[in-house]
């Protein structure tokens, strides 16, 4: 399982991000992406995804696992996202949100996969609370089983722990790790905080534009 | 010296405590005992057990009882409906801003403008069969079709339907665009689609159901309004069996005072017929919806299938609109125009030089606008800053009387009410009239946005040494301004509208553009009744895009 | 002091005005002057609201005139307060009276008659008997129309003054309809032979009762009709009413959407004839086809006639109400409205076209050649009998059974 993305232009609105670049990772890798706030990775990401975000403008393709992913849309696209935000629904349960990812099925094998996925966090007495009454580490922890339940072929990790303090977040980083890696999923991480990368020899730094009008190329 | 320093902090304190509850207090007491004594004068005329038997005697209390349930859920369901239709394919797509940016116009119209309009479109002589007529149809004289004015209220439900699918657009726009929860709701869209789920299914699991509940306010306010309709009803809806508003209207209308008594009790009945369908609407916007049964991720392919149904849809009521207006304008210049003639046989400028030598029912109408959203704008910004939100939210269902209550109903009390204080037929009275009908729109429109605003921007601007004055003044007024300025809008554009207020309270010596129109319709000169329905629609117009062109935001987001 | 006097002898000039009809009229008037002068002075000065039915731009652009015209002669500012139906203004000034406003109130003039009148005429709501001190009453055609002493058979006991004469008056165009009918008999047959193209406004409508009645007097033998003109009786009511319902249930088959819908007035029905809905249609002024031909809103081909056997006919009147702080001024507009000027000029088509109350031979010769406009396309060509109204009473009981029968 790899993903490979290459890239001949992204941009947003009239302003270019990134040009010529090629990307690969292979299964149970993960290549983090590092740059300044502000510089393109949420952009990458989404372009990656296929999600439909306003004056976005994406040259180039997206293979996974030998499979042309740009004329899909996200929901067929089989890549996971997590966020920095848990975004967890609001209106469902924490049961019900685990559920929500789980694949087609019959009532009682979706029914079970959200069980085990309870029992791994050890949240089985939380199950029919909402969200909202949950920690933010707790809520962190959802989200990624969410992630992992709709069983995806790539994970996109948009800088998911810095909204997490210091003490939770190394834990949470090698949570997250270990599970991506048990199921040997190709993933790509965007950060700009060199302690959260996971393979130091995965680092990918976000290149500036020299070609650019100096004024243009200023972080927003 | 420590000792009166802290007595003299606590004297500070309970000082801004007081001063903190007398605000709110001195806004709340005028409309809402204004509010509560309306209703308790329209409750003595409810005591009258003879009109109640009457009433009850009545052989057309049930077909009429049927056609205003049939008519007003209808309308509602329809409009409900075409609006989350509508939501779900334009919320997060590039059609969304455009989509924003069109209903100002829309909504701009009010009922009976639009009905008159609308039922020249559809009417046996109309313009559609005109389009159509002779070439296609071979009539050479209006069929016996009953297409207007029909007897199941199909063309009221559809002007309803039509009038109210912007107002909840416009709702929910007001949540959605809201940097907080638009963004946020966009990313849990976002999140579901990389699950798997489709586009659309995506909007129905995650976005409808948390925003569903936050237009609940809307949607009682728009049942209210379909299950209470006198003007459109009576422009558009049957006459045989005409709704119970039409009905109590009419009674109100009559000459003899037990008629009155038997129209105030009908009026109550409404109400009461009102509350159920309230209560129901709401049982069934709380009833629990289990989302994540199946699993099933909703078919893309369907998903751009119903896109292009929706956006047909869309272009559909904005034709619709369009069509309306075009007509309206042209009817306002005709002279002679006999079936089935496309355009008018001949042109007269008859109506409009006849608006433009009674320029006074112009300035009245803006004024009065003016004046009541300008009032009512400043009553609820200090409302919701001075008010703890406990208040405000009990609070909302007094403020939003007028517009829960059938119309009929809450003037007549409100005739009495400023009878009693001798204000009735002056320009005062009337003032307060239009600003206590136009007080609920605007809070409704302004409070999602204010009560939302960051109040960390606050904290930054204190710490910065700044005085709350200033805050307000720099900072929290200016970011809200667009909020401000179209909430006015509304403001406005409901003083416009208002018929019964109008002339009840202004006891007829008050002209407005709509009275006018309403006025001629009865008169049945087509022209000029077109020419003041016109005027009903440009005026709320241009102050929507006054204010949207003032609220524009000063850079465009990237 | 002066005004107790003042309706005192209204008062005693009244019953005389009744018990000898009258042709003392310029007798009592002269007697007046001084007191009349009297009048004109308390006036000048004073607003008066004049509350009448504002949904036509001629009668509206007449008002203005003569509002210019009561500044200019007494300075008194009069404003025309446009009401969509004449009901709203009894329900206000009851409503006044309920909450004790006894003066000041918003009605000084009002534009009435018929049912309207009675209402207030009962409730008191009107003030004292004035009309018989007007000096231009010499001139009312007091004798040749009754229905200005009698509005809808109740008698006007001076407290309103005619304005101007209504008779119903139906209209068709005749490239459409070669020969419309001229009875009610011959209506029925027209109906038969071209459905669904001729209906009346739903009562409670004014123009639509105003059918019901005009029906039930033509289908009455003459020795019945009187039952009509004495007030209500409840035990009669149905042998004189069986032959409407019986016509009607016949004829409504055959009207516009098969007589289940109404259409909502006489205006709307001008609308639907000139967008070829209905063929014939009807309106109270014998004088509306005309005018709007003239304005180029009807085309010139329409012609309005009347029934041969008669129609019935009404006049409208001015009453000013109990809680007028301008009384006096109002009593002096009213008689402005009955001076040959101004009633020649409301007479005229070009102006309003509504006929004058006016007996012609009690004109001066040089007022009466005011009158003297050639003759108009679009009028009525031979005037019909005038059928007065019967007494007011009976509408809405009329009313009631229509809407009990038809009206679900």
């Amino acid at each position: 399982m790899s993903l490979l993305v290459e890239i001949e232009s992204l941009g947003m609105g009239p302003r270019p991000l990134l040009l010529n670049t090629k990307l690969s990772i292979a299964s149970g890798e993960v290549l983090t992406v590092m740059g300044e706030s502000g510089c393109g990775k949420s952009t990458l990401l989404s372009a990656i995804a296929g999600l439909s975000i306003l004056h976005l403008r994406f040259m180039g393709r997206v293979t996974l696992n030998d499979r042309p992913l740009d004329a899909l849309p996200t929901s067929a696209r089989r890549i996971g996202l997590l966020f920095q935000d848990d975004l967890l629904f609001p209106h469902m349960s924490v049961r019900e949100n685990l559920l929500f990812a789980v694949p087609p099925g019959t009532k009682r094998a979706r029914a079970e996969s959200a069980d085990a996925a309870l029992a791994e966090l050890g949240f089985e007495a939380m199950a029919h609370r909402s969200p909202l009454t949950l920690s933010g580490g707790q809520r962190a922890r959802v989200s990624l089983m969410r992630t992992l339940l709709a069983e995806p072929h790539a994970v996109l990790l948009d800088e998911p722990f810095s909204k997490l303090d210091a003490s939770l977040r190394e834990h949470f980083r090698h949570w997250v790790f270990e599970r991506i890696r048990a199921r040997a999923l190709p993933a790509l991480l965007v950060t700009h905080d060199a302690a959260d990368a996971y393979d130091a020899t995965r680092i990918w730094r976000w290149p500036d534009l020299p070609a650019m009008n100096p004024l243009d190329s200023q972080p927003s | 010296m420590t000792l009166s320093k802290k007595s003299g902090r606590v004297g500070t304190a309970r000082k801004a405590a007081l001063s903190w509850a007398v605000v709110p207090i001195a806004l709340i007491v005028p409309v809402g005992g204004a509010l509560v004594a309306l209703v308790g004068f329209a409750l003595m005329q409810a005591a009258n057990a003879t009109a109640w038997r009457a009433l009850f005697e009545a052989h057309w209390l049930l077909q009429s009882v049927v056609m205003t349930l049939w008519t007003g859920l209808a309308a509602t369901l329809c409009s409900w409906s075409v609006c989350a239709w509508l939501l779900s394919r334009a919320f997060g797509s590039v059609w969304w801003p455009a989509l924003v940016r069109r209903l100002g116009t829309l909504l701009a119209l009010p009922h009976a403008g639009f009905a008159i309009g609308f039922v020249f479109l559809v009417a046996p002589s109309g313009w559609i069969l005109r389009a159509i007529s002779p070439w296609l149809t071979g009539f050479n004289q209006p069929p016996h079709v009953a297409s207007s004015q029909d007897e199941f209220g199909l063309g009221l439900i559809a002007v309803l339907t039509l009038k109210e699918v912007p107002f909840l657009l416009w709702c929910a726009a007001s949540q959605l665009q809201r940097d907080d929860a638009g963004a946020l709701l966009l990313k849990q869209t976002h999140a579901a689609s990389s699950l798997g789920y489709s586009s659309t299914k995506s909007f129905w699991t995650v976005v409808w159901p948390q925003l569903r509940l936050r237009l609940r306010w809307p949607l009682f306010a728009v049942l209210s309004y379909n299950l209470t309709v006198v003007d459109a009803a009576l422009i558009a809806g049957p006459s045989t069996p005409a709704t119970m508003s039409v009905r109590a209207w009419q009674w109100l209308q009559d000459a003899a005072e037990e008629a009155n008594a038997i129209g105030a009790v009908a009026a109550w009945s409404l109400a009461f017929v009102v509350a159920l369908a309230t209560c129901a609407a709401a049982l069934w916007l709380c009833a629990k919806r289990d989302y994540a049964q199946d699993g099933d991720r909703g078919s893309e392919r369907w998903a751009s299938i119903f896109y292009s149904i929706v956006r047909a849809l869309w272009c559909f009521i904005c034709a619709m609109y369009l069509v309306v207006f075009a007509i309206t304008l042209i009817g306002s210049a005709s002279g002679l125009w006999p079936f089935p003639a496309f355009v008018p046989q001949s042109l007269s400028w008859q109506a409009w030089r006849s608006v433009g030598s009674s320029a006074h029912t112009l300035w009245l109408t803006l004024g009065l606008g003016v004046a009541s959203a300008g009032i009512a704008l400043v009553w609820c910004v200090a409302w919701l800053e001075c008010a703890p939100a406990k208040w405000d939210a009990r609070a909302r269902p007094l403020l939003c009387l007028p517009l829960l209550l059938p119309s009929v109903l809450w003037v007549t009390g409100l005739h009495r009410f400023t009878l009693s204080l001798h204000i009735s037929g002056h320009a005062i009275g009337l003032l307060v009239a239009h600003v206590l009908v136009v007080l609920p729109y605007v809070i409704i429109a302004l409070a999602p946005a204010y009560q939302k605003f960051d109040a960390r921007f606050s904290h930054i601007s204190y710490s910065l040494g700044k005085s709350h004055a200033l805050y307000l003044l720099k900072v929290k007024w200016p970011v809200l301004r667009a909020a401000l300025l179209s909430a006015f809008a509304v403001g406005f554009a409901v003083s416009v509208a208002q018929f019964l207020p109008t002339l009840t309270i202004g006891e007829g010596r008050f002209e407005t553009v709509t009275s006018q129109a309403v006025t001629l319709a009865s008169g049945g000169q087509r022209s000029l009744t077109a020419a003041y329905a016109a005027l009903q629609w440009l005026l709320p117009a241009l102050m929507f895009m006054l204010a949207a062109w003032l609220g524009a935001p000063r850079w465009m987001s990237r | 002091m002066s005004i107790t006097r003042r309706r005192l002898l209204a008062t005693s000039l009244n019953i005389s005005a009744i018990s000898l009809g009258c042709a003392i009229a310029p007798k009592w008037a002269g007697a007046n002057d001084s007191n009349w002068k009297e009048i004109e002075r308390v006036a000048r000065g004073q607003r008066v609201l004049f509350n009448a039915w504002g949904g036509s731009s001629n009668v509206n652009a007449y008002l203005q005139w003569v509002a210019g015209e009561m500044e200019r002669s007494h300075g008194i500012r009069l404003e025309h307060v446009k009401v969509t139906d004449t009901v709203d203004v009894v329900r206000r000034v009851r409503t006044e009276k309920a909450a004790g406003k006894s003066t000041n109130g918003s009605v000084d003039l009002v534009w009435i008659n018929g049912e309207n009148f009675l209402a207030m005429k009962r409730e008191q709501l009107l003030a004292a008997p004035w009309v018989d001190s007007l000096p231009n009453g010499k001139y009312v055609d007091w004798e040749g129309k009754p229905t200005t002493r009698l509005d809808f058979a109740e008698p006007v006991s001076g407290l309103e003054a005619p304005w101007g004469m209504a008779q119903f008056t139906l209209y068709a165009d005749r490239v459409k309809v070669a020969n419309p009918p001229r009875s009610t008999e011959q209506l029925l047959a027209f109906a038969r032979a071209n459905p669904g193209r001729f209906s009346y406004p739903k009562p409670p409508n004014f123009h639509g009762t105003t059918f019901l009645k005009q029906t039930l007097l033509d289908l009455l033998p003459t020795s019945q009709r009187a039952i009509l003109y004495r007030p209500y009786d409840a035990g009669q009511f149905e042998t004189t009413t069986l032959a409407l319902w019986a016509h009607l249930d016949e004829l409504h088959p055959h009207l516009w959407r098969s007589g289940k819908q109404f259409p909502a007035n006489a205006g709307a029905m001008r609308q639907q004839l000139l967008d070829g809905e209905l063929l014939l249609s009807f309106t109270f002024n014998p004088n509306e086809v005309a005018n709007e031909v003239s304005a180029g809103r009807m085309p010139d081909t329409v012609v309005s006639y009347q029934f041969d056997s008669g129609t019935i006919g009404n006049t409208h009147f001015v009453a000013i109400a109990f809680n007028s702080a301008a009384k006096e001024a109002a009593q002096v507009v009213a008689n402005f409205l009955i001076s040959p000027v101004a009633q020649s000029r409301k007479a005229d088509l070009k102006i309003w076209g509504d006929p004058s109350v006016l007996a012609p031979s009690k004109l001066m010769a040089s007022d009466a050649a005011l009158f003297n406009a050639g003759r108009a396309t679009g009028q009525v060509e031979r005037f019909a009998p005038v059928i007065p109204e019967p007494h007011g009473s009976w509408v809405d009981p009329i009313e009631k059974e229509w809407a009990r029968r038809y009206g679900a």
